[in-house]
This record gives structure tokens, sequence and C-alpha cells, in this order.
């Protein structure tokens, strides 16, 4: 269903992301604290019940600091951060292939308004990567909201989709033009 | 017996290295003057927090609670407190009617800033305070863990306000055991 893609890249990204992920969801908070002689580092499963967050986590705590994990955010970020990775790897493959900057120009143009008719038009359908990550970012820094982020990975798997395509049919011409 | 499982069976989450409580006087929500080693020979929960506190505070607060429920008569045996980092809001009057949402076993601990400032240096508390909104409110960074120790006022182990109710109840069932 899906292209092979580049894993270097794929993973390159995957980790770059998913540390962008972490840090401004909040979904890994490292909080320094006062040395209080905790003699060795524990992991304890915890319940989180906050505004932003309601679900299981761990507490990492040593002398010094406390780690707090959340664990729903933390899978739903690895999600997204996959979905990323894949849509960049292809990307890279277009970019190699030199058919990056057709690709863009027949989807979202450039600039705020054309990503905004992208996204209300069949042009998202053709190979407009830019109004997903743009939610994505969104959903991002909003909260650890799942609606956005659930949003976000529908519109990346589509993306990553629609380019693994794009990818399968200019190798398929080529191999026509070569035979 | 009871007591002997709970020494065997039990592994605290967060051990601390052993260290004597250090004795201080504040004034409760009733308006009395509370030393700290007036409980010795109970086993002593110490938390930091106060009364605006939106989510770490009624965690501790319920889980206090929780263990004055399920420990039934070996609540005396126990001395669960909470000393304010907000004195300017938290009056030993503010800190009763809000404890009594709770339970009326917890002692909530107040006074003059001075004279609160001197048990945080004790314990190494260093509240943050947020700036004032239009209302005057605001909110103060400040440690998370439960302090607990034995019946010699023996630091031994911490909790954290997200731990399930009943780590508490066995910390303090684990230590009045001992």
């Amino acid at each position: 269903m899906f292209y092979r893609p580049k894993l270097t890249i794929l993973i390159l990204a995957l980790v770059g992301y998913y540390l962008f992920y972490t840090y401004f969801t909040g979904s890994i908070q490292y909080l320094p604290t006062p040395s209080y002689g905790i003699k060795s580092v524990k992991i304890v499963y915890v319940f989180f019940s906050s505004e932003t967050y309601s679900g299981p986590g761990l507490e990492i705590v040593g002398n010094g600091f406390l780690i707090m994990v959340r664990i729903y955010p933390l899978l739903l970020g690895f999600l997204l951060s996959f979905l990323f990775g894949l849509n960049i790897a292809y990307l890279w493959q277009i970019y190699r292939a030199g058919m990056l900057r057709s690709c863009l120009l027949a989807g979202s143009g450039s600039g705020a308004a054309a990503i905004v008719a992208s996204l209300v038009s069949a042009g998202y359908l053709c190979c407009s990567w830019t109004p997903s990550l743009l939610l994505l970012g969104g959903s991002l820094i909003a909260s650890l909201g799942m609606l956005p982020s659930l949003i976000a990975a529908a519109l990346l798997t589509l993306n990553a989709y629609i380019l693994s395509r794009r990818i399968e049919n200019a190798e398929r011409v080529l191999q026509k033009i070569r035979l | 017996m009871q007591a002997l499982f709970y020494q065997e069976s039990y592994k605290p989450a967060i051990e601390l290295q052993p260290e004597k409580l250090k004795d201080f006087e504040l004034i409760d929500q009733y308006g009395n003057l509370f030393r700290l080693s007036s409980v010795k020979g109970k086993v002593i929960l110490l938390f930091f927090g106060y009364t605006n506190c939106p989510d770490i505070c009624p965690l501790v607060l319920s889980r206090y609670a929780y263990l004055a429920e399920k420990l039934g008569p070996d609540i005396d045996k126990v001395a669960m407190i909470f000393v304010t980092v907000d004195p300017d809001r938290d009056t030993p009057e503010v800190i009763r009617i809000h404890l009594e949402r709770y339970s009326d076993r917890i002692i909530g601990l107040s006074g003059p800033r001075d004279m609160v400032e001197e048990v945080w240096k004790l314990y190494k508390v260093k509240p943050l305070y947020t700036e004032k909104d239009e209302q005057g409110n605001y909110f103060v960074t400040h440690p998370a863990f439960v302090f607990v120790a034995d019946k010699n006022m023996v630091m031994r182990l911490a909790l954290t306000p997200e731990m399930d109710p009943e780590e508490y109840v066995k910390a303090v069932r684990y230590l009045l055991s001992r």
C-alpha cells in the first residue's frame, strides 16, 4: 500500500520530531528538585488527573529530579512522529527525483491563502503536504488534545499515501521510458 | 503477625536516606502553637502546599482523607501535616475551612511569613510565585513530594501526589509496623 521509504531519513525525522513533540506537549516533563536524599532512581507507575491530562503515567524519581511521563500523549507522539518521518522521507525521495517543485506547485502553491485554499479544495488531494503539518503544529502547541492530534494523524497518513502513490507512479513512468 | 507481613512484603517506592526531621513551631488551623516534636511517636506525613493550589495539593489532601478513612483507629498513630507555602493568603482560619472538606485529622500549619520561611529553609522548600492577575490571584510552585517519617521522626520515604492512594496506606502501615 505504501512505497518503501528511505529509512535513514525517516528515522532522523522521527527522532527529531519526537523530541520536539515531547518538549512542546509536556508529555515528558523534567522537574529539578532539591536534593532530598532519595536513595536510588525509581520508576513509579501513577495516574495523572489534571486539566490537561488524565491518564496513566510514569514518574522517574531521583535525588534532585523528577521526570513525569504521560503515557497516552507519548504513544500518540510516536505515531505522529512516525507519520511525520514518513512524509519527510517521501518528500526527500521526491526531491531527489527532481519532482518536488512541481509537486508543491500543483498542490498548495505558496503562502497562507494557498494553504487555506488547498484545505477546502481538491488541491489538497494532489500533493499539498503543508496543511497537514500546519495543523499538526497547531495541535502540538495548543494542548495535549486528542482530537487535533488525531486529525493531524489522519492528514499525515493521507498525505503519506498520496506521496507514496506519486513516487510509485513516477517509478512506473521511468520504467516505461527505460523500456 | 500483620506487622510482620508488612515489614517483609512491602517495599517503599521512593526510599530516602534516613534523616531526622527538623523540629519547628507553627500555628495550626485552630490558632494554637504546634510543635512538630509534639507528634513524636507517630508516623508523620509532611507536605508543603497551599489552599488555592489547583492540582497537586487537592490530590495530596484527598489521599490524606483516604488514609484517615482506611486506617481506622490506627489513624491516631499518624500525623498528617500540611504546611502552607502561601502564608499571606493561608491564614489559620482559611486553612481550617479548606481542610474541613477533606478530613479533620489533617494538621494545617501557617503563621507569620518569617516564621513559615524558617520552616521552608529547614526542608529546602523554595516557593516560586507567579505574577498576580487583575483579581490579585497567583499560583505558587512548590515541592510535590510528601515526606514520610517513622515514629522516631526519621524520614524514611517519600510519596508523590499522583501515586495510588493505596500506596499511601501501605507506606504508613509499613512504618507503623517497624
